[in-house]
């Protein structure tokens, strides 16, 4: 591919700007989605998938409602209750418990107050199984004691959050004191650094809650394999639900960090199947676009594609020179749709904490996708002016030459 | 012998109807002869000299160029003897608007694969020689219709051919401007060039040594003063 071509091809788009920038603009909108939704899903996987790495093998996660119905359980009041919590307390192998609870709150410190992830777990059970299952450390301080209103921060409220928060210092909770005993070293995930852990019976005070909770955790003694636990868990449930509930069905839902990961891996694929299918068809749109400016460019400049014919081009050279012309709008395309969706998609890690934080999405822009989303505009660009520069590279010169 | 017409034949098909525009036309041209084709508006010159000039194949007959038979050749083929063998020169000067000066000059020879560097030095010194020095970056639109004559004939004279052909190269000009062109198609005959010039100008058409007449697709007087 000669450089006159890229030159000449150059010329021509910059001949018909309006056209130009809109034909392009189809492909920009394309492309940005494809990598706005894929880094934005990528990050959500991500993130879930970190969460659930930390969870170690031998402990399970019990949750009210059906598994089958995962997102109305993360959304929904759904709880389980303190005859839950203790049924799954009696199932063999159970070594020890940990009920959880979470909500968003303003926290005070000093002059300064934050909106952040407040957790709560019985410091009785909860201490050793975080410092042993899912690698708690710490940085300063020390690990907080049962009944005394002690808390846990995460190492990002010390460093971002509320800046110089020690070890020592008080913080306020809707009007309740509690004194911060401990600060974490970084769990590598955001939304684990940058929370609050409290007592539970604090947690229940804080936020005037009964003694249910969305998420259990049950440690599994090693001697025991989790499939079998999980068996008795689920018998110990179903007779405690329908004892207490009169309920014929028994409604909750067991993971394991295997099944987690699987479910999740498998949702996340789906959900990025389906964004790349609705982008491909943004991207589709955009080919016909250039497709359509294509055969309007050749139809209008019939006469010098006659003129070039004449003086020697071959069918080849002509097909170079509109190609070129499709290549760049794509690869302009590529280019402008990559920088704005990469742009969404980092802005997105930033923006969504502030409004709700609970939940932090870290967006994976990889160069892969970069590069990808590059080279498959580009593509489509060739592809899309084929046609049209074939039609160009068959005219007949001195019909060509002869059209006004 | 440089190019050679057998009972050349050219019918265009206009729905039901076909339109015989050239009639079993025999004619021989010399190398290095100065040519002109005479004839009233539709009495198929241009037909004729695209097909002297390979830019178009006839329906019927045969046609040799160098003694090869160029009748039934592919259009690739084709437009690799017109970029190396002949230079055309247009009535609407057909330059392409969004290039300058030199590169309007120098594009048959990006179809002959010539350096970027050679392309504009090779232009730059044709463009010159004809009074353009001072016009190399300038586009057709910012230039005089004498002017961009000149850049068409330097199009046409840039991979050095042995066949100029010019189709009412006076045509879009003014009188005196005209007369120039001549005079350089003349001057261009005189350094060795065969010269093909379409016009139904007959002051015009005095310029050559050998004048065909055409009507209605038929020869039907030729002259050679030579
Ligand atoms: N592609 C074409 N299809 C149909 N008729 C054509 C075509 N090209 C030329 N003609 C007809 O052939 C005749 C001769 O045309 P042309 O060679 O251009 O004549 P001239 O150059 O002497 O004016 C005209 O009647 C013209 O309309
Ligand atoms: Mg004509």
């Amino acid at each position: 591919m000669k450089k006159v071509y890229f030159k000449m091809a150059f010329r021509n788009l910059k001949g018909r700007p309006l056209r130009s920038w809109l034909t392009i603009l189809g492909i920009v909108i394309g492309v940005f989605l494809v990598v706005s939704l894929l880094s934005l899903s990528e990050g959500l996987k991500g993130s879930i998938m970190q969460e659930l790495k930390t969870m170690g093998g031998d402990i399970v996660m019990v949750m009210p409602g059906d598994m089958n119905d995962i997102m109305a359980t993360f959304a929904g009041g759904t709880e389980l209750s303190r005859h839950d919590i203790d049924a799954i307390r009696r199932a063999e192998g159970v070594e020890m418990v940990v009920p959880t609870a979470w909500a968003g709150e303003v926290v005070r410190y000093k002059d300064s107050s934050q909106n952040i992830f407040i957790f709560g777990s019985p410091w009785e059970t909860s201490v050793s199984v975080y410092q042993e299952n899912l690698g708690w450390n710490l940085v300063e301080g020390h690990w907080p004691e049962p009944n005394r209103r002690q808390a846990v921060v995460g190492s990002m409220v010390a460093e971002d959050l509320l800046p110089g928060l020690r070890a020592g210092d008080r913080i306020q909770i809707r009007g309740h004191s509690f004194e911060v005993v401990g600060i974490l070293r970084s769990l590598g995930s955001k939304q684990d650094d940058s929370m609050v852990a409290l007592d539970w019976p604090d947690f229940q005070s804080v936020f005037g809650r009964q003694d249910g909770s969305p998420m259990v955790m049950a440690k599994i003694n090693e001697d025991f394999s989790v499939a079998r636990v999980e068996a008795n868990i689920r018998a110990e449930l179903e007779l405690s639900q329908r004892r207490t509930r009169q309920d014929d069905q028994p409604s909750f839902s067991i993971i394991t960090s295997d099944k987690a990961t699987d479910m999740v891996g498998n949702v996340m694929s789906l959900i990025q199947l389906a964004v790349f299918f609705f982008a491909s068809i943004a991207i589709l749109v955009g080919a016909i676009g250039i497709t359509n400016t294509m055969y309007t460019s050749v139809y209008e400049r019939t006469k010098e594609i006659g003129i070039l014919k004449a003086v020697g081009a071959k069918r080849k050279d002509i097909i170079s020179i509109f190609l070129m012309e499709s290549i760049i709008i794509g690869f302009v395309g590529g280019l402008l749709g990559v920088l704005l969706g990469s742009g969404l998609a980092y802005s997105a890690e930033y923006l969504v904490p502030q409004s709700r934080p609970v939940f932090h999405i870290q967006t994976t822009v990889t160069i892969l996708l970069i590069f990808f989303g590059m080279l498959f505009a580009s593509l489509v660009g060739g592809l899309a002016g084929y046609f049209p520069a074939r039609r160009a590279a068959n005219l007949e010169p001195v019909d060509a030459l002869r059209y006004e | 012998m440089l190019i050679k017409l057998e009972k050349v034949r050219k019918v265009y098909r206009m729905g039901q109807v076909d339109l015989t525009v050239l009639k079993d036309v025999d004619l021989e041209i010399e190398a290095g002869s100065f040519t002109t084709i005479l004839g009233p508006s539709g009495s198929g010159k241009s037909t004729l000299l695209h097909i002297v000039s390979c830019l178009d194949t006839p329906t019927e007959g045969r046609v040799f160029l160098d003694g090869q038979d160029v009748s039934e050749l592919s259009g690739d083929q084709l437009a690799d003897i017109r970029g190396r063998k002949i230079g055309f020169v247009f009535q609407r000067f057909n330059l392409l608007m969004n290039l300058s000066a030199i590169d309007n000059a120098a594009l048959p020879l990006v179809f002959q694969g010539v350096s970027e560097a050679e392309r504009k030095a090779r232009a730059e010194k044709i463009l010159t020689e004809l009074g353009l020095g001072h016009r190399l970056n300038h586009r057709p639109n910012e230039m005089s219709g004498g002017e961009q004559q000149r850049v068409a004939l330097s199009r046409a004279l840039i991979n050095d051919p042995d066949i100029l052909v010019a189709d009412e190269p006076t045509g879009n000009v003014d009188t005196k401007t005209g007369q120039k062109i001549m005079e350089l198609l003349a001057s261009f005959h005189q350094q060795g060039k065969t010269i093909i010039v379409v016009t139904h100008d007959l002051k015009i058409a005095a310029y050559g040594q050998d004048i065909v007449e055409l009507r209605d697709g038929e020869i039907i007087d030729r002259r050679q003063t030579v």
